[in-house]
């Protein structure tokens, strides 16, 4: 008599006389159909060739070094993959990652270039980049040399203009075709270089480049806020004193990360003591401001100023 | 005409119906399915993998504990026996065979850990085959029960199997030993995997790696 045999896992199964008859339930309604024919020898030559490249992948399963399988094992824990899914996935060259104890996580270069095929999706030429539009992400198609991303004047919409350079509505990226400053700034606070941020920002460091190697050079950072006049308001930031300049970039770090809001301008400065540099000259005539002694000036300034051709400073 | 026992949709049947269905019972479990003539094309392929079935049933029968156990762990829990899947992945392995290279004397199961390396050389002795494994470190939790090596004497799978399988454990290290009493100059096909014991107390058995060795 045929046998009744036990629901499915999912109870959506029913007992079912086995070769006969299958009861289920589907949507909420009860059926019985025939029982299900067996799906027999794929027909088609390339799914063969998959199904046996499976059959003996699982075998190759098993013969991983026994660390290997260990380690994979490790990886999937917790996971809803079994151990010889992920080293099937890796045989395949298809998309894995592993996340090792510190933190760190591997991808598979297969997985790299699953991922960029799918951004060819929105854009495929050299040199584009990619922002959150409205509706979707959008590219931002490649600009010419020089040129940095701008944010327009829908406030959404990204694209690749000149530089603004220094002063006002420069995001901070230096120009690779600087000059010499003129200037040798000796001791004291220069706060000249003033910043706008497109977008709410995390400020870390203090940034600028020097023309000169001073190893005595002691330098400290400083961010002031600005008044509508332009000048510097509220000190907002500072950091560790540094001892010694290199020529090129020097970073100098804050105490704690300054958090920028959209549209807010600040001061980016440091103040200098025990040797003088020249700075590398990002833009022309921008409008600096600077005090002696060599101290962190009062807030609520506005302190002196001028036209200079500095303004390496930035904040990132 | 089916013979059956109660009613329909009750006990139980057996037998053909009208010569529309059948119905009978696979290991306890009544069944009913279409009736089918078999088809038997009789060919040449059809004819050597029968061979090669039966040839591997018959060293199923005589199998020592060593090769049986690791198979019917695989199919614990599983709508197949071991012995269907001993058979099933040797005749891929050996179909079209003329001897016993590559024969699997073990599937792996519940994640074994394989041998790092398994060899065997012919032995000092007459009727001898030396083997040595190379155990992985062991995982923290795991015991390496024993090292497990099954020799079975080389032959073309198509004939009648002469019966011939040796059987040995080694339960600690070094995981060596030597194979005695096998035939005189003769091939064998050694297999070697291990046996562990997992943290949860479960028996975890490697996949086997076949060497062929010459006995002394």
């Amino acid at each position: 008599m045929p046998a009744l045999k036990g629901g499915g896992k999912t109870l959506n199964r029913q007992p079912s006389l086995k070769g006969s008859l299958v009861f289920y339930i589907s949507n909420g309604q009860f059926y019985a159909s025939p029982w299900p024919k067996k799906r027999g020898k794929p027909k088609s030559a390339v799914t063969r060739a998959q199904n046996e490249w499976f059959r003996q992948a699982q075998w190759a399963t098993k013969y991983w070094p026994a660390q290997s399988q260990l380690d994979c094992a490790k990886a999937v824990a917790g996971t809803a993959l079994l151990p010889r899914d992920l080293m099937t996935m890796i045989m395949a060259g298809r998309c894995y990652m592993l996340t090792f104890k510190d933190g760190r996580k591997m991808y598979s270069k297969q997985m790299v270039s699953d991922v960029s095929q799918s951004l060819d999706v929105i854009a495929q030429e050299p040199g584009s980049m990619m922002f959150r539009g409205p509706q979707y992400w959008q590219p931002v198609l490649p600009g010419a040399p020089g040129n940095v991303p701008v944010v327009q004047d829908d406030g959404v919409t990204i694209a690749f203009s000149a530089s603004a350079g220094g002063a006002a509505g420069g995001s901070g990226i230096p120009s690779q075709d600087w000059q010499t400053a003129s200037d040798l700034f000796s001791a004291g606070f220069y706060g000249g270089a003033k910043r706008f941020y497109p977008s709410d920002t995390n400020l870390n460091t203090v940034c600028f480049f020097s023309m000169d190697n001073e190893p005595s050079a002691t330098i400290t950072p400083a961010i002031y806020s600005s008044t509508e006049s332009g000048g510097l308001y509220d000190l907002l930031a500072t950091g560790d004193t540094v001892t010694g300049i290199v020529s090129g970039l020097n970073r100098l770090p804050l105490s704690a990360p300054l958090r920028v809001t959209r549209g807010e301008i600040v001061h980016v400065g440091f103040v200098l003591q025990g040797a003088s540099i020249h700075l590398a000259a990002a833009t022309i005539n921008s409008v600096m401001y600077f005090s002696t002694p060599a101290d962190l000036p009062p807030e609520n300034g506005p302190l002196g100023g001028g036209n200079a051709t500095w303004g390496s400073m930035w904040a990132e | 005409m089916a013979k059956t026992t109660a009613p329909m949709l009750s006990f139980g049947a057996g037998g053909q119906i009208g010569k529309t269905m059948v119905a009978s019972k696979w290991k306890g479990v009544p069944y009913m399915r279409q009736y089918v003539i078999p088809a038997n094309p009789n060919t040449a392929a059809q004819q050597a993998t029968r061979k090669l079935f039966a040839f591997l049933r018959e060293v199923w029968k005589v199998a020592p504990p060593e090769l049986t156990d690791p198979w019917n762990a695989f199919a614990k829990g599983r709508p197949f026996t071991g012995m269907n899947k001993e058979v099933g992945e040797n005749i891929r392995v050996l179909r079209g065979n003329t001897n016993m290279n590559g024969y699997i004397a073990s599937p792996g199961a519940a994640g074994g850990l394989p041998a790092t390396a398994f060899a065997a050389v012919t032995g000092a002795d007459t009727g001898e085959i030396d083997f040595t494994f190379t155990v992985p470190a062991v995982p923290e939790g795991w015991a390496l029960t024993d090292a497990v090596v099954v020799a079975i004497h080389d032959q073309d799978p198509t004939g009648i199997f002469d019966g011939d399988i040796t059987a040995m454990s080694v339960g600690a290290a070094p995981y060596e030993g030597t194979l005695t009493g096998l035939q005189t100059g003769e091939p064998y096909q050694v297999n070697g995997y291990l046996l562990w014991t997992k943290p949860n107390n479960l028996k975890a058995y490697s996949v086997s790696i076949n060497v062929q060795a010459n006995a002394k």
